[in-house]
């Protein structure tokens, strides 16, 4: 409880001083005159957090803070730390949970090929990069794989491509359109999983987007968003809410070796409702892309020995290569 | 069968309170807590009730230096070496009160381990049963240790005074005491009022806060007038109903213990 007394001629004048202190909500707690002044003592009770707890919730102060450092958006931290604050356990084990209620995990190529997968994201987000990880993923698990690139314009992506095609033995194809893309897809071997790279689309265009729709909706592939880990939390999310927009439902974080913050990722996938299917942990083909689930989200933003160590990604390095989770 | 008696009065905000225990608290320091409790405890005495009295003002005990008693035995040898609280009773022969003093400059109640504090918590249950009163001057603040002796006394006695200070940290201390569980019974003494209307409407604006903040009005005890010559007693380390039988502040205090000494 705020309380505060105040002194004014009149009663009127009284209660503006209380109004402009104290706010709308203060009550009166009680009226005196005291001479040709009228004394007026008045209070405010702030909302709960004021409230002194016997025991501080070390767990919440600790995901707080975290959550902080990561400059994590203060609506998706205040729900994250609610969620975390209902539920018994130490910090890791409750952020885990209030990640998991919060965001979907959904790994890609988890059991078995599903639709073509078409990676879209800005110029340089690592989506050559993502697909070779992919495609040499899906070749450890015995899948048949096609490559298909619409990436055009980039100099040297057909050869980069290539390169990855060679080493991994994997049909690669470019598509220069729709139409072509859709023959390529076409030619595809049947259950196998087909890899889709695409140009680096600028969010800001709706050409660019409506071009990636139709790209997608050719090649009946399902949008995968590749954005890098550490970018600004708000141009993050408003890039992902223009894929989303464009039909992507889940996301990739690469570079996550290269990032310390992981706002960026979780404003991301709030703001476009993108489920997080994998992560960049490193330049390495064979290895350097994870599943992400929530605990290993969980330890990207508390690293276990968080207090002692810097913040450098500690959870990277034990994440599991994908190729290790079939 | 003592384990049983132990446990059966266990004081925890969750079980019954300790019967006979008042608890004398205030939030904030320096609203005449202390010299409260030792003339509240001297009009028990006086009414034939016998009384024990506890500083727990651990950090700042001062019922000794107020009754001009040099103990030999003190609080912190029961907190530290586990006397029996009732071995560490002294009684103080003009007041006829068992007083079991605090000692200045030791580890003050906010810092007692949890152990140590159920342990001084079992021995104020303990020792309510040798007497028909037994009042506990809690220190200042509102730290758990002081709401935890709150909540085990079957009374408390929420002291303040017209300052706004006072009135926020007595609130305060309510408000926490309700958001324990405490099952003690609060109440409201206000301290060094210029008149009795003037108590009065003090504790009318902390009934207010309590009602419209917390949906609860704690009763009023007992309003005790300024009287200057609590301040002369205090000076003389004479109680107040031996060197100024009769005064304002006296008799208020009378009426404060009777209500005491008849209720269960």
């Amino acid at each position: 409880m705020r309380l505060r007394t105040f002194t004014a001629p009149s009663i009127g004048e009284a209660m503006r001083q209380v109004r402009t202190v104290l706010g709308e909500d203060a009550v009166i707690l009680s009226t005196e005159q005291v001479g040709k002044q009228v004394k007026l003592i008045a209070a405010i009770e702030p909302a709960a957090p004021a409230a002194v707890p016997a025991t501080p919730p070390i767990a919440g102060d600790e995901i707080e803070t975290a959550l902080a450092y990561h400059g994590v958006p203060k609506a998706l931290a205040a729900g994250i730390i609610t969620t975390a604050g209902r539920l018994e356990g130490g910090p890791q084990q409750v952020l885990t949970a209030a990640l998991r209620a919060r965001f979907d995990f959904r790994p890609l190529n988890d059991r078995r090929p599903g639709k073509p997968v078409l990676l879209a994201g800005l110029p340089g987000a690592g989506k050559s990069a993502t697909l070779a990880k992919l495609a040499a993923r899906a070749k450890v698990n015995g899948w048949a794989v096609t490559a298909i690139t619409c990436d055009l314009a980039k100099a040297g992506a057909i050869e980069q491509l290539a390169t990855y095609a060679k080493a991994l033995e994997i049909p690669a194809f470019r598509a220069k359109d729709a139409a072509t893309l859709r023959r390529a897809v076409a030619k595809a071997e049947a259950n196998g999983l087909v890899l889709i790279d695409t140009l680096g689309t600028n969010p800001l265009k709706a050409g660019d987007l409506a071009q990636l729709r139709e790209l997608a909706e050719a090649a009946e592939a399902e949008i995968v968003l590749v954005m890098a880990a550490g970018g600004d939390v708000i141009e993050s999310a408003e890039i992902a809410a223009a894929y989303a927009e464009a039909g992507a439902v889940r996301l990739v974080a690469s570079k996550a070796d290269v990032a310390r913050r992981y706002g960026g990722i979780l404003a991301a996938a709030e703001a476009g409702r993108l489920a997080f299917a994998g992560l960049g942990t490193s330049p390495e083909i064979a290895s350097g892309l994870s599943t992400l689930r929530a605990d290993q989200l969980c330890r990207l933003i508390l690293p276990a020995s968080s207090r002692t160590e810097s913040r450098a990604p500690a959870g990277v390095s034990d994440n599991k290569p994908l190729s290790g989770t079939a | 069968m003592m384990i049983q008696e132990t446990r059966r009065t266990a004081p925890t905000a969750a079980t019954a309170p300790i019967t006979n225990a008042i608890a004398v608290a205030s939030g904030k320091g320096g609203v005449g807590k202390t010299w409260l409790s030792i003339t509240l405890a001297h009009a028990l005495a006086n009414l034939g009730r016998r009384t024990a009295l506890i500083d727990g003002d651990l950090g700042l005990a001062n019922v000794d230096i107020q009754l001009g008693l040099s103990p030999d035995i003190d609080l912190a040898d029961v907190l530290d070496n586990d006397v029996p609280l009732a071995q560490a009773a002294q009684r103080h022969q003009p007041t006829g009160l068992d007083i079991i003093a605090g000692r200045s400059g030791v580890a003050s109640l906010a810092t007692l381990s949890a152990a140590r504090l159920a342990s001084f918590g079992r021995g104020i249950a303990d020792l309510s049963g040798r007497y028909d009163r037994v009042l506990v001057d809690l220190g200042a603040g509102v730290e758990r240790p002081v709401r935890y002796l709150a909540a085990a006394a079957q009374r408390t006695l929420v002291v303040t005074n017209d300052e706004p200070t006072s009135l926020t940290d007595a609130y305060a201390l309510i408000k926490l005491l309700m958001q324990d569980g405490a099952k003690t019974k609060v109440s409201v003494v206000v301290n060094a009022a210029a008149s009795r209307a003037e108590g009065e409407r003090t504790y009318k604006t902390l009934a207010k806060a309590c009602d419209t903040f917390l949906k609860m009005t704690p009763p009023l005890l007992g309003v005790v007038r300024r009287d200057a010559k609590v301040r002369d007693a205090i000076r003389a380390q004479v109680p107040l109903l031996t060197r100024h039988p009769g005064s304002d502040a006296a008799r208020d205090v009378e009426a404060i213990a009777q209500h005491l000494a008849q209720a269960s």
